[in-house]
């Protein structure tokens, strides 16, 4: 399927995601739902990293060196750009020693 | 796009109090209010729309594409994933699952500010479209939560997101071979940024553990994409669990102004 396709349907997918929230009764979410939906992407992000670190085995070592480090930026100052540039610059230096 | 502050947004009760005191704030206020709340947050989402480009254009799509799905999809987890996820060939049920994924607070953040403005149809609409955790922490940490507000927010961020995008793409044909310079690597990165703010308490870290422990291992069993879907399952559910266990479990936190764009 083409990326144009799969971009439509990721676009309808989220607005329908987005506006159930605003049409929803309250009611219609359980207690224990809430809890865990808080948890969904913090869980997937995770496991979208770990799956990208799979995926390169002969890269894992430069990946998680920047990993770490932007991590630890990303911890302290939250500056997206700063974590981005400091993340790559460890990872291509890793890979050249 | 349509002028989104205009009075057909504003709940009727909230017209007659805007006709009846002149001191009262149009919804256009409002609305520009949000709008300029967000500014200094465009200094972190431009760069990320930048490298959300240049993760694009590593994973070989092509321009138009990739503008039309920041246009469109408006998110940067889920845009990232999903340039990641076709890469590798995945299907596009795990492409929409994933992103689904990782957008669902939004179904909260619809739910409270629905709560708190009772907005009418057209409103929830328009509302939902540009929806976002950003807009929604900028909008929550102000005076008044307004409608008009967190649409001013969410437009904003739309067009530093989409000005981001377009400025990576622009800047993209200037690269070298993305693979020479393992620009594939942007992607992970990213998610690492988005979501290391959102990692407060032991409950969130427990949900990280899990999470982690099965993406590592579910891929020897299932293909790419379902083991990411099933390890962030997993990984919520623990984190749920680890908080239903925690005496009463303190309110969480609002979502983190700081967060860059609808993580």
């Amino acid at each position: 399927m083409s990326t144009v396709w799969i971009t439509l349907i990721v676009a309808v997918a989220l607005y329908a995601l987005r506006l159930s929230g605003f049409v929803l009764p309250e009611a219609a979410l359980p207690r224990g739902t809430e809890s865990a939906l808080r948890f969904v992407p913090v869980a997937t992000l995770t496991a979208l990293i770990v799956s990208g670190l799979a995926a390169r085995p002969e890269e894992s070592t430069p990946r998680l060196l920047a990993l770490g480090v932007a991590a630890a930026i990303a911890w302290r100052s939250g500056v997206a750009w700063l974590c981005l540039g400091c993340g790559m610059g460890v990872y291509w230096l890793a890979r050249l020693l | 796009m349509r002028a989104p502050a205009s009075e057909g947004y504003v709940p009727r009760r909230e017209r007659n109090v805007v006709e009846r005191s002149p001191a009262a704030e149009t919804s256009r206020t409002r609305f520009l209010r949000g709008f300029g709340a967000m500014l200094p947050l465009w200094l972190g989402a431009i760069p990320v729309g930048v490298a959300y480009a240049v993760a694009a254009r590593a994973a070989g799509i092509d321009t138009g594409p990739a503008q039309l799905m920041s246009l469109t999809v408006f998110s940067a987890a889920a845009q990232l994933s999903a340039v990641a996820l076709i890469a590798s060939g995945a299907a596009w049920p795990l492409i929409a699952g994933t992103a689904l994924a990782l957008n669902a607070q939004a179904l909260l953040l619809g739910l409270a500010a629905a709560r708190q403005t009772r907005p009418s149809l057209p409103a929830r609409l328009l509302a939902a479209a540009f929806l976002t955790d950003a807009a929604y922490a900028v909008t929550a940490s102000g005076r008044r939560f307004t409608l008009a507000g967190l649409l001013g927010a969410g437009v904003s961020m739309y067009l530093a997101w989409n000005l981001g995008t377009a400025l990576g793409l622009a800047a993209g044909g200037a690269l070298p071979s993305s693979r020479r310079l393992g620009l594939d690597f942007v992607a992970p990165l990213m998610f690492l940024i988005v979501l290391v703010p959102l990692v407060r308490g032991r409950a969130a870290l427990c949900a990280v553990a899990v999470a982690a422990i099965a993406a590592w291992l579910l891929p020897h069993v299932v293909p790419a994409g379902v083991a990411v879907l099933g390890a962030g399952l997993a990984g919520s559910l623990a984190g749920a669990a680890w908080q239903r266990r925690d005496a009463g479990g303190r309110a969480a936190a609002p979502p983190d102004p700081r967060a860059v764009e609808g993580a």
